[in-house]
């Protein structure tokens, strides 16, 4: 495997320092450090601020997502590691605007432990209201949901969280819509092949030229089942299957849906996914209202895919499709 | 007798600092065998950073301790400093607001931070971690009142909390992977929190 890199131990800082640089109207670097990247200029005063963070690694998420409509302020950590307690510290002291911080960040040991000590320790200073994203179907069953990793799903609790809060909502409220975006959001993926941790220098797992592993974590956790690499409808229906199963969706319900790459895997193999899961959604009756392709949750050059559902209502439709800019994504 | 205050603090910070300029190798070396072999580095940085706040640390002793919890999270983000902070923090929620604690209270404070990082940490006494270092020192402690005493029950109960786990492996964190490993070698937390007595009793 090959990888671009001055020094491995600055993978993460100079690629923040060069997206900043790139996109000055959405990103600066928050002064004194050099892995907390919020909005430019002050937090608007009487708006919830939106805080996110974990491991670099997964570009557009998270700091990507911090614009209008979005994010206000992320903490980064190492490729793949938690960011620190004093940068998440920092990244919630910055997006704090005196109406409240809300916290929405994936479900892993190490940013639920940082996060909530930061939390802790601003507790005089900041009201803080979190909502951990849990969307990966693959990492635990059902009735032990709260062990389940957030993947890309997250990015649609972001979008509906932040356009909550640029439309004035209090913590109370923002937090609640958050939770039933979190609610409603359910992903699989599948890998194909691995991606390589810069100071490491090795493949983060081995896989054969003629396999895939099913439902994968995005740090290479293990899946639920590794197969030959199947025809692409095949791979389609071993993502849509398992979410339908997991979700109570009536027909007539609308979705929105993403067909996300995990970093290799480009564009056309995205779409040839998508006729099939738009198919599959159709012969069920579910509407997909909102749908979004490409590349909106990596792990670095990570070859697969990712299928999200986000089971939606009037008010969560609402927030989707509110206006909001990031480098990434516009609505 | 006055209890536990800022002044306390500042004695306590400087006294742990001065054992670990000397004996932050040994944690170093031990942790490298079962773990990252940071934790010498972790605490002495820690130490160091609080040596440098500590003549500007408030009389509120909440206060004081989220001072202290919050330089400590700047300066180390590793798993052990990461205790350490909960700790601090949890000591700060616990005197916010008064001036002093009494030294009876050192078994309560003890007790809460060890239930904040066995939650947070997702750690069970048994697993061979500082917590069952902790969890002696509680035993001890409750019902005493003089800090002396309290400081020697203290390291005798560290002193027989390592010699019992000494043979059992590590369930927990990098070390239980390397569990055989573990067997006959002492839990680099454990010896961290008997070091940092003996530097409070200055032997």
């Amino acid at each position: 495997m090959k990888k671009i890199s001055n020094d491995p131990f600055d993978y993460a800082e100079e690629a923040l320092k060069g997206l900043v640089r790139a996109y000055p109207q959405y990103y600066q670097l928050v002064e004194g450090t050099t892995r907390v990247i919020s909005r430019p200029g002050e937090a608007k005063p009487g708006k919830v601020g939106i805080v996110s963070g974990g491991g670099s690694g997964h570009l557009p998420i998270f700091t990507g997502y911090v614009g209008p409509g979005f994010l206000d302020a992320v903490a980064n950590g190492d490729v793949f590691a938690s960011p620190s307690v004093s940068q998440i510290s920092t990244a919630i002291r910055t997006a704090s605007g005196d109406a409240g911080v809300l916290l929405l960040y994936g479900n892993y040991g190490g940013d639920v432990m940082n996060f909530d000590m930061a939390s802790d320790m601003l507790e005089d200073e900041v009201q803080c209201a979190t909502v951990v994203l849990a969307d990966d179907v693959a990492s635990a069953p059902l009735s032990e949901r709260h062990k389940r990793r957030g993947v890309a799903g997250m990015v649609f609790t972001f979008k509906i969280a932040g356009a909550a809060a640029e439309a004035g909502l209090n913590l109370a409220e923002v937090s609640r819509i958050a939770q039933k975006a979190a609610d409603g959001c359910r992903s699989m993926g599948v890998a194909l092949s691995p991606c390589m941790l810069p100071q490491v220098g090795k493949p983060t797992f081995e896989i054969a030229d003629d396999e895939m592993e099913v439902g994968m974590g995005i740090h290479g956790e293990p899946g639920v089942a590794r197969t030959k690499l199947a025809p692409a409808n095949d791979i389609a229906d071993a993502m849509i299957e398992p979410l339908l199963k997991d979700i109570d969706l009536r027909r007539g319900s609308r979705v929105a849906l993403l067909v996300n790459s995990l970093g290799a895997t480009p564009a056309e193999e995205l779409f040839i996914l998508y006729n099939r899961i738009a198919d599959r959604l159709v012969d069920t009756g579910i509407e997909i209202a909102f749908p979004l392709v490409g590349r909106y949750a990596t792990s670095m050059e990570m070859a697969g895919v990712s299928t999200t559902l986000l089971a939606l209502d009037d008010e969560l439709e609402s927030f989707l499709t509110a206006p909001a800019a990031c480098a990434f994504w516009k609505v | 007798m006055t209890g536990l205050t800022t002044q306390s603090l500042r004695y306590g910070i400087s006294a742990v600092l001065t054992v670990l300029e000397r004996r932050h190798d040994e944690l170093t070396v031990l942790d490298g065998k079962l773990g990252d072999g940071d934790l010498g580095i972790t605490l002495l940085k820690a130490f160091r950073a609080l040596e440098g706040i500590k003549d500007t640390l408030p009389l509120d002793l909440g206060a004081a301790f989220m001072a202290c919890a919050t330089r400590v999270s700047e300066v180390s983000s590793s798993s052990f400093g990461n205790l350490l902070v909960m700790s601090l923090t949890v000591a700060s929620k616990r005197y916010k607001g008064s001036q002093e604690a009494h030294w009876s209270d050192m078994a309560g404070l003890v007790q809460q931070a060890m239930d904040t990082m066995s939650q947070r940490g997702k750690a069970n006494l048994g697993d061979k971690t500082v917590l069952d270092a902790l969890a002696g020192i509680v035993e001890v402690a409750e019902g005493l009142s003089d800090p002396d005493a309290i400081l020697e029950q203290a390291m005798q109960a560290v002193s027989s909390v390592l010699d019992e786990f000494r043979d059992r492996p590590s369930r927990i964190g990098r070390a239980r992977i390397f569990a055989e490993r573990s067997i006959g070698l002492d839990d680099p937390g454990m010896v961290a929190a008997q070091i940092m007595l003996a530097g409070l009793a200055q032997v």
